[in-house]
């Protein structure tokens, strides 16, 4: 039986460094088309790894098996909006630091400011450019993983 | 000669005694036998008694004519008298009239004959302006006034017309008269002249009105209140406004305006109707939350009967407008993401296809790709737009309010639209003071106004042309322009300039991308600035838009006195 050695500081660094890099993102957006637009800006122009559904339950029951570094969710959703998805997600064993970074084509900056005052790291407005996308949501996360330390 | 009428009835009198007496003897005699006369009378009695009787009936005659030259005398005496009474009475009914009534007469076609000095005074028209002229220069419709045309159908008929009448005076007032109108005819029937007589009764009129707008006052929902401008003491309030602060009509005329709310601020509700004194503007208005509900005081400024300056206060329960507000927002934000999405999906493939990560394009797929993507981006600017008008309208854009240096703001400026620039050959060069402009404003806002100005600059520029801005002082503010050498702007456009959709075909004919709302943005933003927008233009040589922004005061003091500008 092996014994837990505990990691050098080197692999600690590693680790933490792994951490710190993003690469699983899960995406919930009812909108079909949206869905194919973001999974081409994140897996071919950036180099993510993503998965997408269609509605909140079903994310909310993959959650655990593909535990996500990060959220990318749509706000206007039937059945499930957006901030309960992510309300179920973090409510679940291991997945309570999951960050999200939500997706509107609300204009209201009220409306927004309420979602980042709630926890999010972002709000993303609709139409956003694929083209910059995943270096948007990347340097979302860097900022909030140095903001965590 | 009135004496000897009045001696002639005496002498009269007594010619007739001796007449009496001889036909007394001339009765004795005829029953005399012819011896008692011969004994008793002399000889040629009877000559002499024949002499008598013709001289007794002249006496009777000159008695009768006497009398009847008294009577004629006494009747017309008395018809004298009573000619010169009626005369009189005549003259002084006149003058009552005059005094009362507005008298004028009128030929059969309306033109006045005559008029009375009531008249001159109430019209304020002198008589020599008035005679001559018809009757309808005093009607608001003239000939076709429904009032001067009853009156002349009734009189052509030969009746009498009476009733009320608007008519106007030479100021242009009102003037509320009741009238009668009497036609008159000749002895042979024909229509000669109308006689007119009026009441004015423009100030009972006026007293109805204000009663019943007193009435009106009490009857309405909204909370009215008016109040002296100085001591703020209270001195009328609608039913409404006494229910709510739970007074008697009494209570109200003892209370001031600072007695209507427990925590009412006097400093700053006088700092609120300062302008209605001081910029004379014509009302302010606030809104504020009402224990029933939200509500709006719009304070008006009025000066009272004995010339006292008086705040009018109408207080306006608003929660329906606020719902109607919120459902307007509710529905602007579905458009917003019913059209924000599907166009998400459109520029995402447009944009994904362009790049090239999907695949090489051939030159004809891509210059049609660049259409469907140049158009796409044009829909999501209006949609930006009528979103941005809306959320001013409504009241629902945010201004964070800081100190700002407007030249930083400008160097961010030049760096964020620098590409759009590029993409049309344009260079933008900067004329900016060596120390800060210190504003106060909405750095995001401030952004979307230079962006928009901007990039028109850059629109209406030749290839190669150059966009100058120069942040300068003037006069405790910080101006802003913008200048383009393009072709100007036509007369015939300038005044729908700020008007939403307002777009026209420049000079030179070429059409530019645009919503035609931009500059009603960039105006209602700058006026949440203390700002506005205005411009000169020369067609052929170019267009200068500016905007002054108030120096924010902590920034004054460290300000030098002349600003040097450099030039980047």
């Amino acid at each position: 039986m092996l014994e837990d050695i505990p990691p050098t500081p080197e692999q600690s660094a590693s680790n933490k460094e792994q951490d710190m890099s993003l690469s699983r993102i899960l995406h919930v957006d009812d909108d079909e088309d949206i869905r194919t637009i973001v999974q081409l800006a994140l897996e071919v122009v950036g180099s993510f790894d993503v998965m997408q559904f269609s509605n909140g339950h079903e994310a909310v029951a993959a959650a655990q098996g593909f535990a996500p570094q990060l959220l990318l969710l749509d706000v206007m959703m039937p059945e499930m909006s957006g901030l309960d998805v992510w309300k179920s997600i973090i409510a679940m064993p291991g997945l309570s630091h999951v960050p999200a970074i939500f997706v509107t084509a609300k204009a209201e900056d009220e409306f927004s400011r309420g979602l980042v005052t709630d926890g999010a790291l972002a709000v993303i407005t609709k139409p956003f450019d694929p083209m910059t996308l995943a270096q948007d949501v990347n340097d979302i996360w860097e900022r909030a993983m140095r903001k965590a330390g | 000669m009135r004496d000897l009428k009045t001696i002639l009835p005496a002498i009269a009198l007594c010619l007739a005694a001796i007449a009496v007496t001889f036909a007394f003897l001339n009765f004795r005699i005829y029953w005399m036998t012819d011896a008692e006369i011969h004994r008793h009378l002399p000889a040629g009695f009877l000559t002499h008694q024949v002499l008598y009787s013709v001289g007794a009936s002249l006496c009777l005659i000159a008695i009768s004519y006497s009398l009847s030259r008294i009577r004629d005398e006494q009747y017309e005496d008395l018809k004298h008298a009573a000619n010169d009474r009626h005369a009189r009475e005549l003259d002084f009914h006149q003058k009552a009239i005059n005094t009362h009534t507005i008298v004028s007469v009128t030929s059969p076609d309306c033109i006045f004959l005559e008029v009375n000095d009531n008249f001159v005074d109430v019209f304020g028209y002198s008589s020599k302006e008035l005679i001559g002229k018809s009757q309808a220069m005093l009607y608001a419709h003239r000939h076709l006034d429904p009032a001067f045309q009853a009156i002349n159908e009734t009189v052509a008929e030969g009746r009498v017309w009476s009733g009320e009448e608007k008519m106007r005076s030479k100021s242009g007032e009102i003037v509320y008269v009741h009238t009668t109108v009497i036609p008159q005819h000749n002895e042979a029937g024909q229509h000669v002249r109308n006689v007119t007589m009026r009441t004015d009764v423009t100030a009972a009129r006026k007293a109805e009105a204000d009663h019943f707008l007193t009435m009106m006052l009490e009857e309405l929902q909204d909370e009215v209140y008016i109040y002296d401008a100085e001591t703020l003491k209270i001195t009328y309030v609608n039913r409404s406004a006494q229910a709510r602060c739970g007074w008697t009509p009494s209570e109200a005329r003892k209370s001031s305006i600072t007695d209507t709310a427990p925590n009412f601020d006097e400093r700053m509700f006088r700092a609120h109707v300062a302008p209605l004194i001081t910029e004379k503007v014509p009302v302010v208005t606030i809104e504020a939350m009402h224990p029933k509900g939200p509500v709006e005081i719009a304070t008006r400024l009025m000066t009272g009967l004995d010339d006292k300056k008086l705040f009018v206060s109408v207080l306006r329960d608003i929660s329906w407008r606020k719902q109607v507000e919120k459902a307007k927002m509710e529905s602007v934000s579905v458009v917003s993401h019913e059209l924000r999405t599907p166009l998400t999906s459109i520029k995402g493939s447009l944009r994904l296809l362009q790049s090239g990560v999907l695949g090489e394009l051939n030159p004809k797929v891509k210059s049609i790709i660049d259409i469907a993507s140049r158009n796409s981006d044009r829909l999501l600017m209006v949609v930006n737009d009528i979103l941005d008008l809306e959320k001013i309208q409504a009241n629902k854009m945010d201004f964070e309010m800081e100190p700002l240096d407007l030249c930083s703001l400008v160097t961010e400026a030049v760096e964020i639209n620098q590409g759009f620039a590029d993409e049309h050959g344009v260079t933008f060069h900067t004329m900016l003071p060596e120390e800060p402009a210190m504003i106060r404003g909405d750095a995001d806002r401030l952004m979307q106004v230079m962006t928009n100005l901007m990039s028109n600059a850059v629109k209406f520029s030749p290839t190669d042309g150059i966009v100058t801005l120069i942040v300068r002082q003037n006069a405790g503010y910080w101006r802003l322009s913008i200048r383009d050498k393009g072709p100007g702007i036509p007369e015939k456009a300038r005044s729908t300039l700020f008007k939403s959709f307002a777009q026209t075909t420049p000079i030179d004919g070429r059409k530019r991308e645009g919503t035609g709302l931009g500059l009603v943005i960039v105006k209602t933003i700058l006026k949440f600035h203390s700002s506005v927008i205005d411009f000169r233009s020369e067609v052929g040589v170019g267009t200068e838009f500016f905007f002054d922004v108030p120096a924010h005061v902590e920034s004054a003091a460290k300000r030098p006195r002349l600003a040097m500008v450099k030039e980047s």
